[in-house]
């Protein structure tokens, strides 16, 4: 059983603590102080008279400011309860913590009040493969400062850490010595800096050019009304709904740090604790299933990896011109090029999807300036598909790495190595060109004709797009579709093979358009088959591949991010009651979670379990699980721009009720969307015959009843 | 005497303009130093029109590298992200702008040359 931990972060600055707010790395599991991908803090222990404390409650205030309430004794004896303790902790670059101590007895009491602290300065990959450092370290008392300090070479991180309240320093902690009278209480508030030492000084987290990607959002209450305040508003009865969306805006607000590329602009970290940092891929998709919410998420992803996109051939980081990043890591492995994130390109998707991503922001706002800004980098990514990825000759998109030492075997966004394999277990060759690329690269194509004949002035430009992907489109509906089974292969393989294994990807298709009308009602039942379909969500994996596994990161789990996908994919065909089946599910899962997606949850069939059993080493908050919920909203409302317009198609699953979703902005001004739920779904019908939960084909008709007309308030 | 880090001042001049750069705008001053000695160069990008001078004039941000250093990330052989990453080159200021000015040194010697980008972003015919 995993031990509670409690996360509280700001951007890509965090503290992962126990539920009293302790921090002792020297356990399994990945706690501390962290920022700029390094660990600044590796223990952190409070005692009182040299005993340990124990929790009694953990009080969530803000995403950036947790509150630990203790009592001294760590006894399943006894606990001394006349002393009482708050530990409050707000972060951002580094952390501030007040510390109270209230003394209930009628007698006086001296007390010795230490903090034990140890900082390891361990690098982010370091602590995930279990990897020694190189440098040394050292730690010194200076006046009222202790430091702890790391080299190598040209390479220095500090932690300072300083007190408001007289302390003994010593180079492993802090002591006060209290002497609290009957009802007294006697607080200090604590400092811990992370600092960056250069040749010409010592460098805080607040002042560290964003070009090191890291930092936090803004720390005020004020910021974070105002994000609530530019969101749409919810109103609806059913409870899962309000409290999910009103976590995933926290989330994401929790997860913003400082955009290099946009003056005031902030773009998510991908998810808390391994992936805290930009990633291509997660920017893009949480920017994509935000859009009709928090557009400006997707301003700030465009503009930052736009300024990031390559340039030049670089084998180790696999850059190409036209190619968008894939992650960008500043630690201490990044920098001595042990890792290639410095920054890394080794994604296939990213770059088709940052024209994708483009096209929809127009669709929403209509900021066509943006689109005419970017019509450089949008054209260098459409021409990185076909040529630099076009690794087979085929003319389809494929990836094998060329960093053979620390690159990524598969560049999708099942990343793990054994995310690609044939329904017998046995893996593909290289290149591999998975199926959603192919459905992502149509997508860029259609798109960028759209962008190129409405707003670059090159319809020349437009037609060769739209011929191209009408030929991909054919072509991959040739090559990819398995006749006797009546799906897409995962994958071709480098000879050009079908690898057979049944998996979510096909649902990506669907959204991506590049199915074949005649054909989405048999990707749409394999979707919903107990197969791939547990009850919750579509599995990565069927049940019926070798490599399925429930608790296999990419081989079975159920992934939030994955289904919000597929069921906009599924509306785009009209397939509206499986679309609200996968939302309806999500939501309940949620509400299993406090209204919080991990970024995966086991596989196992709902019906067995009754509960989305966790994936062990899930991150949470996860970008683009915390966006997963609002694009389920988008879809169950059929919210779709057309021209200046809004479509507002509701299909709502009977459950949720009614829902109205009030200022959602866009190039229409601001327009309020109602539904109603009317129509029965369930999610885990038990020994229900396939066929007839399949509805969406003869089930179309109801749902325009249930329309609403947008009602438009500032037109 | 010549070397890469001159060569790429020089390279910027004959170049005197870059599309990659049209969205930038402002001065980065490159702090070349030997033991104690500074040499300063100024480069002025102006929506992707870019000059390398050493004149002094105001500026926007600072990279500051040693002579040898400087000689390795323009020649390729060194990635300046990394060395940023690492202490062994320093900046400060606009990020934007150094992210740019880093976008311009070129790859390890042996792979193709950024400027393919250019042609990849020019009209199809």
């Amino acid at each position: 059983m995993k031990p509670p931990l409690v996360n509280v972060l700001n951007g890509t600055t965090f503290v992962v603590s126990d539920t009293g707010g302790d921090i002792d790395a020297a356990g399994p599991h990945p706690v501390g102080l962290f920022a700029i991908d390094t660990r600044f803090l590796s223990k952190w222990i409070l005692s009182i008279n040299g005993e340990r404390l124990t929790a009694l409650s953990t009080d969530d205030l803000r995403y950036f400011e947790t509150r630990f309430f203790l009592v001294p004794g760590t006894g399943t004896v006894y606990v001394d309860a006349k002393l009482s303790v708050i530990r409050q902790r707000a972060v951002a670059n580094g952390f501030r913590e007040k510390i109270t101590i209230f003394n209930h007895g009628a007698r006086s009491v001296d007390l010795s009040i230490r903090v034990d602290a140890a900082a390891d300065f361990a690098d982010s990959f370091e602590i995930k493969d279990l990897l020694p450092k190189k440098g040394s370290h050292y730690q010194c008392v200076a006046e009222d400062t202790l430091v702890f300090g790391y080299r190598r070479e040209a390479f220095r991180r500090e932690t300072a850490i300083s007190a408001s309240m007289p302390a003994e320093l010593d180079e492993h902690g802090l002591t006060f010595t209290v002497r609290l009278e009957p009802r007294q209480d006697w607080s200090t508030e604590l400092r811990v800096e992370p600092l960056v030492v250069l040749s010409e000084g010592k460098v805080s987290l607040a002042t560290l050019p964003d070009i090191y990607g890291g930092g936090s959002g803004p720390e005020s209450y004020e910021s974070l009304d105002s994000w609530f305040h530019e969101a749409p508003h919810v109103r609806c009865e059913y409870a899962p709904l309000t409290t999910t969306y009103r976590r995933s805006l926290i989330d994401l607000a929790a997860l913003r740090f400082p955009s290099a590329a946009l003056d005031g602009g902030s773009l998510p970290a991908a998810g808390l604790p391994w992936f805290m940092a930009i990633f291509g891929r997660d920017s893009i998709f949480t920017s994509l299933q935000a859009l009709p919410f928090l557009p400006q998420l997707a301003v700030s992803t465009l503009h930052e990896l736009g300024l990031r996109q390559g340039t030049r051939t670089d084998d180790f980081r696999e850059e190409d011109p036209g190619r968008i990043i894939h992650e960008l890591r500043m630690g201490e492995m990044a920098a001595f090029e042990e890792r290639p994130q410095s920054p890394y390109y080794g994604s296939a998707d990213a770059t088709p999807l940052f024209v994708v991503l483009l096209d929809e922001y127009e669709r929403w706002t209509g900021d066509a300036q943006l689109v005419r800004d970017f019509e450089f980098e949008a054209r260098a990514a459409l021409n990185w598909i076909d040529q630099y990825a076009d690794l087979m000759g085929l003319g389809y998109l494929a990836y094998r790495r060329r960093n053979e030492s620390s690159g990524l075997e598969n560049q999708c966004w099942k990343d793990s190595w054994d995310s690609i394999s044939y329904r017998d277990g046995h893996l593909p060759g290289f290149p591999r060109a998975t199926c959603e690329l192919q459905g992502y690269a149509y997508d860029a194509k259609m798109r960028g004709a759209r962008l190129a004949r409405l707003f670059w002035n090159d319809a020349l430009y437009a037609d060769l797009l739209e011929r191209q992907a009408g030929e991909l489109k054919e072509r991959f509906n040739r090559d990819f579709w398995i006749e006797s089974e009546g799906y897409y292969a995962l994958a071709l393989d480098a000879d050009g093979t079908k690898v057979d294994a049944l998996s979510s990807n096909i649902g990506h298709l669907l959204w991506s358009g590049i199915v074949d009308d005649c054909r989405a009602g048999e990707v749409v039942r394999h979707l919903m088959d107990p197969q791939l379909y547990s009850g919750w969500g579509v599995r990565t994996l069927s049940l019926r591949d070798e490599r399925y596994n429930p608790i296999g990161y990419h081989v079975g789990t159920v992934w939030p991010f994955d289904n919000s996908i597929i069921a906009w994919g599924m509306r785009r065909y009209g397939f509206r009651h499986e679309a609200a089946v996968l939302a309806e599910g999500m939501f309940e899962a949620a509400s299993f979670f406090g209204g919080r997606l991990p970024e995966a949850f086991a596989g196992y069939d709902r019906n067995l379990t009754k509960f989305p059993v966790e994936y062990p080493t899930a991150c949470i908050p996860q970008a683009w699980s915390a966006g997963a919920p609002l694009l389920f909203m988008r879809t169950m409302l059929g919210l779709e721009p057309s021209g200046d317009h809004l479509v507002v198609d509701p299909f709502l699953p009977e459950t949720i009720g009614q829902i109205e979703l009030l200022d959602i902005p866009g190039r229409w001004g601001h327009i309020d969307a109602f539904g109603r739920g009317r129509h029965p779904v369930e999610c885990a019908p038990e020994n229900v015959p396939l066929s007839e939960r399949l509805s969406a084909i003869v089930d179309q008709t109801p749902a325009t009843a249930a329309a609403e007309t947008p009602n438009l308030r500032h037109p | 005497m010549t070397s890469p880090g001159r060569e790429f001042f020089d390279e910027i001049n004959r170049l005197g303009h870059d599309r990659l750069l049209e969205k930038a705008t402002g001065t980065v001053r490159i702090d070349l130093t030997r033991d104690s000695v500074v040499e300063s160069w100024f480069i002025t990008i102006n929506a992707g029109d870019i000059s390398a001078s050493r004149e002094n004039t105001s500026v926007d941000a600072v990279l500051r590298a040693d002579h040898a250093s400087f000689d390795q990330i323009a020649s390729g052989e060194m990635n300046a992200t990394a060395a940023i990453a690492r202490g062994q080159v320093t900046v400060r200021g606009d990020s934007r702008l150094l992210i740019q000015l880093v976008r311009l040194f070129p790859a390890r010697p042996g792979t193709a040359h950024r400027r393919l980008v250019a042609a990849a972003g020019r009209r199809q015919p």
